[in-house]
């Protein structure tokens, strides 16, 4: 009803402020989504290589072999399989594709790269022209695991760059924009072990051969149609040890498969559910908590598609309707990036907010807050215009700036936030301030001081005046004043020297 | 004495943030008292030295008395709420003409912690290398434009499981990961190349001794020296457990600023012992010494050549570190605001 009433409010202005996302997508609409690509061989040395994988690809990501310097044996099954995950997570999204960069044959990547390693991950990623790298360690402590995992974005290589702009029509000033500044992740390690990876279910892609061994020369024991969910006990390299419905075991190479989810999670609401994948609706279930998933279908033009554990006949969700939970955290993550760098917010938002829902993401405070702010502007820009925006996206922002308190970048991107949920410049000038407090040189801070103390208790009716409610208030007028003299980097230039 | 000397700290177990024990007094009338003794590497009590305890803030705890030794109740400087909630709990030793200590204290939940001991070294009292140490120091040698930190291999007493070599062959590779990933992160494309190499010293060389960890790191041209010791002990319940300090120590020097010394006291169940659980709580605060221990190196050359676009890029770094930083860190941000107050002095110039 409140959103009714806001939209009426704001059809009834001649301006439409919206809020936008900054970047150079130029959105191939592929037939096919999600693209895997491999590059098998790990060339050191940051010769430029011609072998580009994914050329039409705009956004694409690396995964490097993760490291294994104590032997575990796993780093390169971590390797597939998170590059697997990420390409399930992001099956539907036309445009994207994730390449895995890895040792050729039994080689191992520790040894071959000993220090240079993230490097190394760095330099095939620009030669790629890919957006993101991501790499990272495992090892033991007993049986459990301890998985290490790295995001490095590359603006430079790729010209994706992720800012939160305020955007409207008739236009808004120039300048309401802050980037998101963090581009080097470190998430926090995850505990885990052999059978939480590995046993799972694994959905084949086409036609495959079981084999005996896990290796591509080894005898065949039997052919497995497309489409067969199968379930995967153990991996060795790039290798699923998988168990037949009549018990048979046997190898199957990670490329022939798809790796659904282990759970997608429900919050309860009702949940339209088909007897087949993209089928008409047999029922609908309010479902709460995890379920397992068996399948997982990709159906043209109509999105992907989870089998769950149900009793009884089959039954099938669409994914966007549940939330998925992979291995590592850092596949939601990265999969929230392509899904916000597409402006499938909605998408977006689901993805971080399993980032921060999971257990391990509060031992690294950064890479928290910026999961927060992520949250907060999809948030945002899951509505059209600011006149219908969602207040829990201040409480996102907020939430960064309790995890970072020292960052002037998460007090201005709040900033924006309250400028586009509350309509009203004070609560966001107390917000510049304390980012110009803690880094008087803060571009994004210094830009959008500027731009308010050219609006702030000035006549003229231009948008962002309609925008704002405390916009004639005197008072602010002077507090912005004394921000500038204060602060020299937020006065505005001379429009001529722009 | 030493019964009422001995903390009566209750834990609740591991904490995320910093990675570091969570203090928290969970009975209602607990009343954390902390406690130790400050000596001199002879043994000889040093009175008079100003502890610290910090939580969100920084707050003088103490002095030690002729004997050296100090106790104070946590609970009488900062709020009940306060300790409950603190993520780590960081002594601080000063004393003038002395280097600065910093011991960050970490407990095993259901453990009492022990009294702290505390070795303070004069500065300036640098010891002079014998043509043996030279000699092996010489092969380590920092090469020109390189400026690696090094690891002298963990001494652990009475550790029977684990292979002493394997363990400290894993760690050097695990913390120079966490590491160089630490200072990607704060410092982008920097050009200085991090590395972490094993210093292997001789057997009878005391690796505890920082004076002379400091000597050899100057001879290095380190930009850090990494050390640790541990010791297995028998616990109440009949369990071993392995109580282990590292230590940080930052080299570089920008005329008076230098970075305190800094332990990190952990335990870890003694048929356990592996390189994860040798540094899971040492990641950032590793990482974080590294970035300062850069900082001051470049600062000290900057200001030397007046170089402005180089301050400009030390100050980036410093920011982007204490963006990162999460609350209740006073200690680091105390270390980043000196250093960036220094860096706008010298762009102000």
């Amino acid at each position: 009803m409140r959103r009714r009433t806001l939209l009426g409010a704001a059809s009834a202005l001649p301006a439409l402020p919206a809020l936008s996302v900054l970047g150079p997508l130029a959105l191939l609409l592929a037939p096919r989504s999600g693209h895997p690509g491999e590059i098998i061989r790990f060339d050191t040395t940051g010769r430029p290589r011609s072998d580009v994988v994914l050329a039409q690809v705009p956004v694409k990501a690396v995964v490097a072999e993760f490291l294994d310097p104590g032997d575990t044996g796993v780093g390169k099954s971590l390797g597939f399989l998170v590059w697997r995950e990420i390409l399930t997570a992001i099956s539907d999204q036309a445009g994207a594709g994730v390449i895995l960069a890895r040792a050729p044959g039994g080689e191992r990547l520790t040894d071959l790269l000993q220090t240079a390693y993230h490097d190394a991950a760095l330099a095939i990623a620009r030669q790629q022209s890919a957006a993101m790298a991501v790499w990272g360690a495992v090892e033991a402590d007993g049986a459990q695991l301890l998985v290490s995992s790295y995001l490095s974005l590359l603006p430079e290589a790729s010209g994706l760059q992720f800012k939160l702009r305020l955007v409207g029509e008739p236009p808004l000033p120039a300048g309401l924009e802050a980037e998101f500044q963090r581009t080097n992740f470190n998430f926090p390690p995850v505990e885990t072990t052999r059978a939480a990876l590995f046993e799972r279910r694994v959905v084949t892609r086409t036609s495959t051969s079981l084999r005996a061994r896990a290796e591509a020369a080894a005898p065949v024991l039997a052919r497995i149609p497309t489409n067969s969910a199968l379930d995967a006990l153990d991996m060795d390299g790039g290798w699923f040890r998988v168990r037949l419905a009549d018990g048979r075991e046997g190898w199957i190479e990670h490329a022939q498969v798809d790796l659904p989810p282990h759970t997608v999670e429900a919050a309860g609401t009702l949940l339209p559910l088909a007897g087949a994948p993209g089928g008409a609706v047999a029922q609908r279930l309010r479902l709460d908590g995890r379920q397992r998933v068996l399948d997982m279908r990709y159906v043209a033009r109509k999105g992907l598609f989870y089998r769950l554990d149900r009793p009884g006949p089959a039954r099938w969700v669409a994914a966007h309707l549940v939330r998925a939970r992979f291995s590592l955290p850092v596949v939601h993550f990265v999969a929230g990036l392509y899904r916000f760098q597409f402006k499938r917010y909605d998408d977006a938002r689901r993805e971080f907010a399993q980032y921060v829902a999971a257990r391990e993401s509060a031992a690294d405070n950064a890479s928290l807050a910026t999961a927060y702010q992520f949250l907060g502007a999809s948030t945002l820009l899951a509505r059209p215009t600011v006149f219908e925006t969602d207040p829990a996206a201040i409480d996102w922002f907020s939430r960064a700036v309790a995890a970072t308190p020292y960052d002037a970048n998460a007090y201005a991107l709040r900033a924006l936030s309250t400028l586009a949920v509350k309509r009203s410049a004070a609560p966001a000038l107390e917000d510049l301030q304390q980012a110009l407090k803690l880094d008087p040189t803060d571009r994004a801070a210094a830009r959008i001081t500027g731009v308010l103390s050219q609006q702030i208790g000035r006549s003229g009716g231009t948008t962002l005046q309609r925008m704002l409610l405390d916009s004639g208030d005197p008072v602010l007028q002077r507090r912005i004043q004394e921000t500038l003299e204060r602060y020299p980097a937020a006065r505005p230039m001379p429009a001529a020297s722009r | 004495m030493r019964a009422d000397l001995n903390t009566v700290l209750h834990v609740r177990g591991l904490a995320a943030g910093l990675g570091l024990a969570l203090l928290a007094a969970a009975a209602a009338r607990a009343e954390p008292t902390l406690a130790g003794t400050v000596t001199l590497r002879d043994g000889s009590p040093l009175a008079g030295v100003q502890v610290l305890l910090e939580l969100r803030s920084r707050k003088p705890a103490a002095r030690t008395d002729a004997q050296g030794r100090f106790a104070f109740d946590a609970a009488t400087l900062f709020p009940a709420a306060e300790l409950n909630a603190a993520p780590a709990l960081t002594l601080v030793f000063t004393l003038p003409a002395h280097h600065e200590q910093v011991r960050v204290l970490r407990r095993v939940p259901g453990r009492a912690p022990a009294p702290v001991q505390v070795q303070l070294s004069p500065t300036g009292g640098a010891a002079a290398l014998s043509a043996a140490e030279r000699e092996l120091l010489d092969r380590h040698v920092a090469t020109p434009g390189s400026l690696p930190l090094y690891l002298v291999p963990y001494r652990l007493g009475g550790v029977t499981g684990a292979d002493p070599q394997r363990v400290n062959q894993a760690l050097r590779a695990n913390l120079e990961r966490v590491i160089v990933s630490h200072v990607q992160a704060a410092a982008p494309g920097r050009s200085t190349p991090v590395s972490l190499k094993l210093l292997p010293l001789a057997a009878d060389a005391d690796s505890a001794d920082i004076d002379r960890l400091r000597t050899y790191g100057t001879h290095l041209k380190a930009l850090g020296m990494i050390s640790g010791f541990g010791e297995v002990e028998a616990t109440g319940g009949g369990e071993r457990q392995l109580d282990v300090s590292s230590t940080f120590l930052v080299v570089p020097r920008a005329q008076d600023l230098a970075a305190p010394v800094l332990y990190v006291d952990d335990s870890m169940p003694a048929d356990r012992v592996a390189s994860p659980l040798l540094y899971r709580h040492l990641s950032k605060l590793w990482g974080r010494s590294t970035v300062l221990a850069l900082a001051l190196a470049d600062f000290a050359q900057a200001k030397e050549r007046a170089d402005k676009p180089a301050l400009q890029r030390i100050r980036d770094t410093l920011q982007a570190e204490r963006a990162d930083a999460g609350p209740g860190n006073e200690l680091l941000l105390a270390q980043l605001e000196d250093l960036i107050v220094r860096v706008d002095a010298e762009l102000a110039r």
